[in-house]
């Protein structure tokens, strides 16, 4: 499979007073279209701050990060937001769906940020049809479950077809039975569409569930594995 | 989307929004009310200033010198071609010799210790311009040279009542001592204070105790439409028969052109003050909706959201919040001014004591019109723009990455 996205010698310092720490020292990864890849490590490793730059919410100090095939670090702010809009899905921990919009709204909210002006609504009701959530279309997120929310964070994510979704610890506010769903509905997704996720996560379901395993520890990536995909 | 994400954002925090509405709703409401009794002020000001001291007056040059002292010989000999001539141009309404002499004023043998101002002029002057015969309170109108009305207040202070006879003691153009005597046959009351404080006589009177037998100390000229007195100055000033003479509108006459420019100042100020004020409050809660929503900003933000969008979206909630303050304080404002229109407040001695160049009524009515309600609305809005620009620009500038860090 093409690569999709590349982090290359990257460093990433944080100022903090006097002090300089880097969260990411030297990092080069390559991640391919059609990954369902999890980087691990401890709290403080630096694997948010790897998904950060992937998903074009931070710069790096030094290096540079390809997203299919253009250096993204060198980009402004406008630019970096286009490209958010259209190409990167996300998923968070908290959900953080917009409290005012209803579900389909909500999901409704990311075409239109990106952009989208054409077949909006059919786009709209199956990508929420896709996540068990097609009668749940005029709930604000107060009306849902912890894990329907997740669900059309979901379906936010993935109904613009990104080139990757990036999911910081997505079932870390979940039980352990919808965590399972979640992940059971991110697999398929995965493997019916082709669709690229990147995880943090702590949550060893999720890392025993990845084909490919990023170990990052102190700022350094330790390790990087990866299984065969499961017929 | 937008539009709908500002609206209920605004109903999602109804007490926050409400406090930011009544802000603006009293900003608005005070802002009319404010602008239309301060136009009150002033025009009733404008109104009896003219009404005393004419839209246009023509001078000798001397007299505008030391007019303070009412310099009797610094008079206009003749004022038959100047009024003749004036009143043929366009824009006039009428024209009127006049003469302001001051006199010891007495009721009875003893002599007085009362000043007053002894006005003569033509009865129409009376009647048409100065409204005099509408304004009697007790008795009636003079007729003839023996007779004259004086304002209550003169009358109170003199220990008058109506049919005394009155002396006042003034001068010749020459300077010779002048008295005349004349009965009271109306007391007049155009508004209380030192308007009140007037003896008018005909103008026959007032030029036998000058000694002037044809002129008088000043011409007033009247317009159409007051707006036009500069105008109506200019043309008057060019004509031969007042070569030599000083022709100048109100507006452009101390003490009301300091007066207008003074009064542009305090509106200004109060303009300020209120839309300062108001701005502070709508600041105050969109900051605080801004540090409460900053992680869900830098969700949208992470979405695609542009940071124009992010202004926007908090400047169309405070302007939708403002639509509805502004509304409540139309009503408000509307309600006031036609109520002080109508009703007016009693000023009371507070203007008493000012000098006659300042000609307030006691009780002042406000001059409320829709133009002030429209420029209080704009007013309004500007407070929301103003108001929620910093916190907007704030949340304008949140970086995902930074807001998210909390809420992961």
């Amino acid at each position: 499979m093409p690569v999709i996205c590349q982090l290359k010698s990257v460093r990433k310092d944080y100022p903090m007073g006097d002090l300089t720490v880097t969260a990411l020292r030297d990092v080069s990864v390559e991640i391919h279209a059609g990954e369902f890849t999890v980087f691990s490590g401890p709290s403080g490793s630096g694997k948010s701050t790897a998904l950060n730059l992937i998903g074009c919410l931070d710069r790096p100090s030094a290096g540079s990060v390809m997203l299919e095939g253009r250096d993204v670090a060198t980009l402004g702010d406008e630019a970096l937001g286009a490209v958010r809009a259209r190409r990167i899905g996300f998923i968070f921990q908290s959900f953080n769906l917009i409290p005012v919009l209803t579900a389909y709204e909500n999901v409704e909210l990311a075409l239109r940020l990106a952009g989208v002006k054409d077949g909006r609504d059919a786009r709209v009701k199956k990508a929420l049809n896709d996540v068990g959530l097609g009668e749940y279309l005029d709930r604000r997120p107060a009306q849902l479950s912890g894990g329907q929310q997740q669900r059309v964070a979901i379906a936010r994510a993935l109904v613009k077809q990104p080139a990757i979704v990036i999911a910081d610890e997505p079932t870390a506010n979940l039980d352990s039975t919808n965590g399972a769903a979640i992940l059971a509905i991110m697999k398929e997704m995965n493997t019916r569409a082709g669709v690229t996720f990147l995880f943090s996560t702590h949550d060893p379901d999720v890392v025993a569930q990845a084909r490919r395993i990023v170990t990052l520890h102190d700022g350094l990536l330790v390790n990087d594995t990866s299984r065969p995909r499961a017929s | 989307m937008m539009f709908s994400i500002a609206i209920r954002n605004m109903l999602r925090q109804r007490r926050r929004s409400l406090l930011t509405a009544t802000a603006i709703m009293f900003g608005t409401g005070l802002l009319t009310i404010g602008i239309a009794w301060q136009q009150g002020v002033l025009q009733g000001m404008l109104g009896k200033a003219a009404a005393m001291a004419g839209h246009v007056r023509i001078v000798t040059a001397d007299f505008a010198k030391k007019e303070q002292l009412f310099p009797i010989a610094e008079n206009i000999a003749d004022t038959g071609p100047v009024v003749k001539a004036v009143a043929e141009l366009p824009g006039v309404r009428g024209v009127y010799p006049r003469l302001q002499l001051p006199a010891t004023m007495t009721v009875g043998e003893d002599i007085g210790e009362v000043f007053g101002l002894v006005t003569g002029a033509p009865l129409e002057f009376y009647t048409e311009v100065l409204d005099l015969d509408r304004n009697i309170a007790q008795g009636r109108m003079m007729a003839d040279d023996k007779e004259a009305v004086i304002g209550l207040t003169l009358a109170e202070e003199l220990g008058a009542k109506l049919g005394d006879e009155v002396i006042a003691l003034g001068q010749t153009q020459d300077g010779s001592i002048s008295p005349i005597k004349v009965t009271i046959v109306g007391l007049y009351d155009m508004g209380g204070g030192n308007v009140n404080k007037m003896a008018y006589v005909t103008l026959e009177k007032a030029r036998w105790m000058a000694d002037i037998p044809d002129g008088a100390t000043e011409v007033v000229v009247f317009c159409a439409d007051r707006d036009d007195a500069e105008a109506v100055a200019a043309a008057a000033g060019a004509l031969p028969a007042t070569a030599g003479l000083e022709v100048k509108a109100w507006s452009q006459r101390e003490p009301w052109a300091g007066m207008l420019q003074l009064q542009n100042t305090i509106q200004t100020i109060i303009v300020l003050v209120i839309v300062i004020i108001s701005s502070l409050v709508v600041l105050n809660t969109m900051m605080m909706s801004v540090l409460e929503r900053t992680a869900e900003i830098g969700v949208m933000r992470a979405m695609g959201l542009r940071r124009w969008q992010t202004l926007s979206l908090f400047v169309t909630e405070a302007l939708v919040i403002a639509s509805v303050g502004g509304l409540g304080g139309a009503v408000i404002g509307a309600a006031g001014g036609l109520y002080l229109q109508k009703t007016g407040i009693n000023v009371g001695s507070a203007v008493d004591k000012l000098p006659a160049a300042f000609p307030i009524a006691t009780t002042v009515y406000a001059d409320f019109e829709l133009e002030q309600l429209f420029w209080s609305l704009v007013l309004g809005f500007v407070m929301a723009v103003v108001g929620s620009l910093l916190p907007a620009l704030r949340a304008s500038a949140i970086q995902p990455v930074e807001a998210m860090r909390s809420r992961r």
